[in-house]
């Protein structure tokens, strides 16, 4: 197996006046479990069909599993944005000509779909036909639908969108489980916090162009501004004698005061000397949440205008 | 190869196994026979009001009452409507042959429709009217309806003619009727009096009437065909009548099963985009995989409905013992030129099927491929008449058209020149090749192309991009 499932290397994809995809370059290695997020029109789904085969590239290259995708069809699977099931077919059928044009044979491949079909709690629907399922349902059979051969690369496009919570959770469930047994995993989103759950990697694309590409860590790391929160419960207090602490000032609106720490001071003796310093209703180190990194990066990548855009976006979710 | 086969398998499973199409292929024919079946029945069961009763002949001599006898006989009246309505049969399919339909024969005659569906049953009187007060007394009894006509006949009326007598001086007898007399039953009875008379002036004449009848009677040709190996094979009537319907049964097969088919080919690729199952499928075959099983999916479907259809028909040809009408050649040639028409309108069909989003953006791609594809059809009497005509041998290489104009000229009658079958053949391939090629270049863009649909210009566009 290759270090990186997916290479991708300077590749532009224009359709007409836009722009959709301007010199990217991406590496995603093997057996990660890798976010792609951006706000809607950022080149997400046309990235992941221009890995997928499905369109190619004006320019650049894309290695997809040491040659390209349409070599590897059988090994990747891939749930795309725009979900479709053939109505008047019976879900059990349905999962069995997939799977068969996936290169799966065999004599037990319903048997198999019937114990997939019982892992996402649809046990009772083989024999129904697509279209009486509920939308919820039919969403769980098209995931089904995607990792049913078993593949290496799985590809799912904004996996969670109209799912309830429980069945989120179930398919976040799977979704962890596959990739625990090595497969590498691309899921594109844009509710970020689904993606701080559950991605060890994050890849960040707005109007085409990549904005951020690093290790959930990497962004913690990066992103940390050394920040403490505090909020002393009698609303009065002065932590500028502590070690460590450059300046404190009041937050707007609440008791509480931000203090801001020196570069090589370590955020949990701090904490603890404050907690000493007196009575506290709470005390946190403050990390920047994939939003307010998702914001900024976009305001970095875009201008005021496009930070502006992503915030409405991220209201929405 | 085995994507394809497992696409093609879903095609024709997912089509074949359908109620509604179970319905349609089979209940066709059912249908089609039970028209026919409720057609005679109702014709049967429009019966003509009987014909009952006495016709009194005013005639000096008594010959012409004579001979009415006998041509008012019901079993003479029916046998000769029948015969007639045969002769009349016979010319409509030598119509329809040559094309030239003006020349076809009318409905049978009022008369002879009674004749065949009435009941007829005539007493002939004779009867005098020397004076006014014994017509009056005859024309007392059609008011009271004891008698159905009076019929009067000047003596001069049964002198032979002479042979240049113009219409004009033609005589004239009188039939007196009811004021509600059917106008069917009015007819019937001139035209068995016109017979009688006739009948009456051959014997005058000093001829056996009999004889005269036969003698104007134009006899049938008893055709005998010189086969090219050797021999003769003698043909009878029901032979010569069904070897013109058997090009036309042979090209009416591969139209149904390729419209049905190729119909259906169209609409699963337009269902297939519409519920966007499209790009599933295209994360696992490639666009030419995907459109490859559907044709050879959908081209099975076709077969299967040809085969129902030519082996009923076969059935029935065995069953009256015609099947040595066809030559073991004509159905490999049906198979044959099945396909090649298949595959020319199946891929265009997923062609215009991939380009489109729904069925009423696809019926304006449809039309222009329509009119090219009625052409054929509306040629096929020209092509029958003359097989190795111009028309018909340009029809042969013209792709589209070329399988249909090839299946008529193969089965017709006159054999076409060897080379044209193997060349025709050829060719048409290679257009199948050529039209396969340019509409997988239009199915891989179109797949994916959701909104305004294309004009055939943008289509023909697509087919350059790499």
């Amino acid at each position: 197996m290759t270090e990186y499932a997916i290479r991708i290397k300077k590749v532009n994809k224009r359709f007409g006046s836009t722009h959709a995809v301007r010199d990217l370059d991406l590496d995603v290695p093997t057996g990660s479990l890798c976010g792609f997020l951006g706000p809607n029109g950022a080149g997400k789904s046309t990235t992941i069909r221009m890995i997928m085969s499905i369109i190619y590239p004006d320019s650049g290259s894309i290695d997809v599993l040491g040659s390209s995708a349409m070599n590897n069809k059988d090994r990747i699977g891939y749930l795309p944005e725009e979900r479709g099931i053939y109505r008047k077919m019976k879900v059990g059928d349905f999962l069995v000509y997939l799977a068969k044009l996936k290169g799966v044979s065999g004599p037990n491949l319903r048997n198999q779909v019937a114990e997939w079909l019982e892992r996402i709690d649809l046990p009772e629907v083989i024999n129904k036909k697509c279209e009486e399922l509920s939308k919820g349902m039919q969403q769980k059979v098209q995931f089904l639908a995607a990792i049913i051969h078993d593949p290496d690369l799985i590809i799912l496009d904004e996996p969670f969108s109209g799912l309830d919570p429980v069945n989120a959770e179930l398919i976040n469930h799977l979704v962890r489980e596959m990739n625990e047994a090595g497969k590498t995993i691309i899921f594109s989103t844009h509710i970020l916090h689904q993606a701080e759950l559950l991605c060890d990697r994050i890849f960040l694309i707005n109007k085409g162009v990549k904005l951020l590409d690093a290790t959930l860590d990497e962004i913690n790391e990066k992103f940390n501004p050394r920040t403490l929160l505090v909020e002393p419960l009698n609303g009065q207090a002065n932590f500028t004698d502590i070690q460590g602490v450059i300046g404190m000032r009041p937050m707007p609106d609440s008791a509480a005061f931000e203090i801001e720490l020196q570069e090589q001071a370590d955020p949990q003796q701090v904490m603890q000397q404050i907690l000493q310093s007196g009575p506290m209703r709470s005390v946190a180190l403050r990390r920047l949440t994939l939003d307010e990194v998702f914001i900024q990066q976009v305001k970095v990548g875009g201008g005021d205008e496009a930070a502006a855009l992503a915030r409405e976006e991220l209201s929405h979710v | 190869m085995s994507k394809i086969l497992t696409v093609a398998w879903r095609e024709f499973t997912q089509t074949v196994m359908r109620k509604i199409f179970i319905i349609a292929v089979l209940g066709m024919p059912v249908v089609f026979i039970g028209i026919m079946v409720a057609a005679a029945f109702l014709m049967e069961g429009n019966k003509q009001p009987p014909l009952i009763g006495t016709v009194a002949i005013v005639d000096a001599s008594g010959d012409v009452a004579i001979a009415a006898k006998v041509e008012f006989e019901a079993a003479r009246i029916r046998s000769e409507a029948q015969q007639k309505l045969q002769d009349q049969a016979e010319k409509m399919i030598e119509g329809v042959k040559s094309g030239n339909l003006g020349s076809m024969p009318t409905a049978p005659s009022q008369a002879d429709n009674l004749a065949l569906r009435g009941k007829v049953e005539i007493t002939i009187e004779s009867a005098s009217a020397d004076n006014e007060e014994q017509l009056e007394a005859l024309q007392q009894r059609i008011r009271e309806k004891t008698l159905l006509a009076v019929v009067v006949i000047p003596p001069e009326l049964l002198q032979p003619p002479e042979a240049e007598a113009t219409d004009e001086e033609a005589l004239h007898y009188s039939l007196y009727v009811s004021e509600d007399f059917d106008s069917d039953h009015a007819s019937l009875i001139r035209q068995r009096l016109g017979k009688s008379i006739v009948r009456v002036r051959a014997q005058r004449a000093g001829y056996e009437p009999e004889q005269v009848m036969a003698i104007i009677k134009s006899p049938s040709a008893d055709t005998k065909r010189i086969l090219a190996e050797g021999g003769i094979a003698d043909e009878t009537k029901g032979d010569r009548v069904l070897r013109k319907m058997i090009p036309m049964v042979f090209m009416m097969l591969i139209w149904i099963g390729v419209f049905s088919s190729a119909q259906h080919l169209m609409m699963s690729t337009i269902e297939e985009k519409s519920n966007r199952v499209m790009e599933v499928l295209l994360s696992a075959v490639s666009p030419f995989q995907l459109m490859a099983g559907k044709i050879l999916g959908h081209g099975g479907v076709g077969l299967l409905i040809v085969s129902i259809y030519s082996s009923v028909i076969f059935a029935a040809l065995i069953a009256f013992s015609f099947f040595h009408l066809i030559d073991p050649m004509d159905i490999v040639y049906l198979v044959v030129f099945y396909l090649m028409a298949y595959f020319m309108i199946a891929s265009m069909m997923a062609a215009v099927g991939s380009a489109v989003s729904d069925i009423r953006e696809a019926n304006t791609l449809v039309t222009p491929m329509m009119m090219i594809l009625i052409v054929p059809l509306m040629l096929w009497p020209v092509i029958i008449e003359a097989p190795n005509g111009l028309i018909a041998t340009w029809c042969s290489f013209i792709p589209l058209a070329a399988p249909f104009a090839m299946i008529l000229r193969l089965a017709a009658e006159e054999p076409i020149p060897t080379w044209q079958i193997p060349v025709s053949i050829i060719w048409g391939y290679i257009c199948v090749l050529a039209m396969v090629w340019g509409a997988s270049k239009i199915f891989r863009v179109g797949v994916l192309m959701y909104g305004k649909p294309p004009s055939p210009l943008e289509l023909i566009k697509w087919m350059r991009y790499s």
